[in-house]
């Protein structure tokens, strides 16, 4: 048996290197296992009446997070795929909140929009680039406003960045 | 008995007290305050800078600028000496204050000698070397400021980054359309500065800069000839030109003051009898004041029945366009009376002969282009959608309407009056075209107003109301012209038509929806 593993030794690294993308594989198949959860979450989410679109942001959130230590072709891929949601979702509640004359939640969500979104792609026959500059813009003029002027510049911050 | 007495006191002191003391959450107070709270409006509007809000340019009206002699610098208006007042106006300063004349050149070919520099923000007037100060346009600047517009060539205010308060000072002496070609260029030249200022501060290249006028007496007839013909003189042969509108291609707002847009009857009076600005200011002779072309261009206009024969109250008035008429009646330039003024300011010409022919001619030329331009402000026309139109009139005061005329004498005297603004009347401010006896029980008029405000101040004081100051920042800062409107549509309020309808599928795709 001693002498079979000894002639065998040879092929030790071909075993290795087998076993490296059998493991790779597993991890390829467990993050896109992964992916493919939050989506059908976010799926549920966005189509759902009325429109969940806190859900679709957070579940994007946590895609991003997980793509941006994933350096895969898949993971570029749902980075991308998680920007274009995380557009529409902060487009969504942004103008929600400026409907409602919420206007300090309406500027976090236009500088989430802005910080994390994308402007390639499009949603149907919409151009992300449209949305993207609509929460560029909302984000300048909002900062006009007596509510976020009058709040805690550190706060707002720090609000943009909480996702979770 | 002393109790009820003063129970009785108490109680009405008490119901004083708490129905007629303040009109806060009131339902029956019926208070007329004097002031607005516009202070605490204005605030946003005092912070703001961006190209969305108009620069404003403000045209002051006759006698609104300080002039001063260009080749030595001397002031030919602005400061008056009382002793001028008593001993009379010296040869020098009636010689710089007026328009040179010539047979050979037309109004407009005759040179310049003087420079408008300043507004005339006060009247300084000497009283026995002590400074009189008779406020001018100080309060139209202030209102101004107050509503964060920021004037050019002042020192720059904190958080603001350009300018956009463009005082235009013209010799309002001058032919009115030769000034609205000095206005064209005063705009062009602006409109560029802005265009740097907004490429530098906020990215934006070749912006479409419109800008709002507001303008004062006849500072009103400038800018609307301006809006209609643009920088374009009259036509030579004497006719009247087609209204273009290409003055409006950088105009939104127009805003006019106390303007005699079908003239004003004082002009009649004052070229005959000369000019007394105010109390403690020398008399203007009338052939000094007869150089002046804008004189005769805010003369009233035919038809409205200002200037009849006394003889004949109901027969044709009196056409004072007519230089014949002048002649005849020993008016202005044409009284044998002011040759001694004539003098002074025609020093070459030493034949008494020459000197009237030269002055005949002056007050011909100025008719016949006063005719002409009145003729081409009165062509009923409609701006373009995109331009509008406000009026601010005085109704409150007495002021000249009908004046008679001794046939034989040439002596002219008010004998009606109706509400103005004690220069001004309100229909010659609105152009109401019923005065010309024909009563209609809507107003005709060959002006589109957008809106109009009727107060109760005179001349200059309309500048000073609260009304006039709340109104004139409200149509300038809050109402939107069409263009700005068009503009605004970038606003983060018009989203409806960007939001995305699809639903998502899964894996980054969305329906074709």
């Amino acid at each position: 048996m001693e002498i079979v593993l000894l002639n065998n030794f040879k092929i030790l690294p071909v075993i290795f290197i087998l076993l490296f993308l059998s493991l790779s594989a597993c991890g390829v198949k467990n993050d896109e296992t992964f992916y493919r959860e939050l989506d059908s979450k976010i799926v549920k989410a966005y189509n759902s009446s009325p429109r969940n679109s806190v859900e679709v942001y957070v579940n994007s959130m946590k895609i991003l997070k997980k793509s941006e230590t994933d350096n895969t072709i898949t993971g570029k891929a749902w980075k991308l795929k998680a920007q274009k949601l995380i557009t529409i979702s902060c487009f969504f509640e942004c103008t929600q909140a400026i409907d409602k004359k919420l206007y300090l939640q309406a500027y976090i969500w236009a500088k989430r929009g802005v910080k994390r979104g994308t402007v390639f792609g499009k949603v149907g026959s919409v151009s992300l680039k449209s949305l993207y500059d609509y929460l560029n813009y909302s984000g300048i003029e909002l900062q006009k406003t007596t509510m976020v002027k009058n709040s805690n510049l550190k706060k707002i911050l720090q609000q943009i960045d909480h996702w979770q | 008995m002393k109790f009820r007495i003063i129970s009785f006191f108490t109680a009405i002191s008490l119901y004083l007290v708490l129905s007629g003391c303040t009109s806060i959450g009131s339902y029956q107070s019926q208070e007329v305050l004097d002031k607005s709270l516009r202070g605490k409006l204005m605030k946003p509007y005092r912070e703001y800078e961006g190209p969305s809000r108009n620069p404003v340019i403000v045209i002051h009206g006759f006698l609104g600028s300080k002039l001063r002699d260009e080749a030595n610098g001397r002031v030919v208006w602005g400061e008056v000496s009382f002793w001028d007042s008593i001993t009379g106006l010296n040869d020098q300063y009636i010689y710089d204050l007026s328009l040179k004349m010539s047979k050979d050149h037309s109004l407009i070919e005759l040179d310049e000698n003087a420079e408008a520099y300043s507004f005339l923000e006060s009247l300084e007037v000497q009283l026995f070397g002590i400074p009189l100060y008779f406020n001018v346009y100080e309060d139209l600047l202030l209102i101004l400021l107050k509503s964060g517009y920021v004037e050019y060539g002042k020192p720059l205010p904190e958080g603001k980054h350009f300018y956009s308060l463009f005082p235009f000072y013209y010799d309002w002496r001058q032919d009115l359309p030769y000034s609205a070609s000095k206005l064209h260029k005063y705009i062009l030249r602006n409109r560029a500065y802005l265009q740097k200022e907004y490429e530098k501060n906020y990215g934006i290249k070749n912006y479409d800069v419109q800008f709002d006028i507001v303008a004062h007496s006849m500072g009103g007839l400038l800018s609307r000839y301006y809006l209609r013909y643009g920088d374009e003189d009259l036509p030579a042969d004497n006719s009247i030109p087609e209204i273009t509108w290409k003055g409006s291609k950088y105009i939104d707002k127009l805003l006019v003051v106390g303007t005699p847009n079908a003239g004003y009857l004082d002009t009649v009076l004052e070229l005959i009898n000369g000019l007394r600005v105010a109390f403690g200011t020398p008399k203007y002779p009338p052939a000094l004041i007869g150089t002046f072309a804008t004189y005769y261009q805010m003369m009233p206009v035919y038809g409205f029945r200002s200037v009849l024969y006394e003889d004949d109250p109901n027969g044709a008035e009196v056409d004072i366009f007519d230089p014949d008429v002048w002649i005849e009646l020993n008016w202005g330039l044409a009284d044998p009376r002011q040759d001694s003024i004539l003098q002074i300011l025609l020093p070459d010409v030493d034949d008494p002969v020459e000197r009237r022919e030269i002055a005949l001619d002056y007050l011909r030329k100025s008719l016949r282009r006063a005719k002409q331009f009145t003729m081409a402000m009165q062509v009923k026309a409609r701006p373009p959608d995109d331009v509008a139109m406000f009026l601010f009139a005085g109704n409150a005061v007495e002021t000249s309407r009908t004046a008679l005329v001794n046939r034989k004498t040439g002596a002219v005297r008010v004998t009606e009056y109706g509400p103005g603004d004690g220069k001004v009347l309100t229909s010659s401010a609105l152009f109401d075209l019923r005065e010309d006896g024909y009563w209609t029980p809507f107003i005709r008029s060959p002006i589109s107003w957008m809106g109009t405000f009727l107060l109760p101040a005179a001349h200059m004081g309309i500048i000073k109301s609260n009304t006039f100051s709340s109104n004139a920042s409200y149509g300038l800062l809050v109402t939107p012209s069409v263009k700005q409107d068009k503009r605004d549509k970038k606003s983060i309020l018009s989203h409806k038509n960007l939001a995305p309808v699809s639903s998502y599928l899964g894996n980054g795709v969305f329906d074709k929806k």
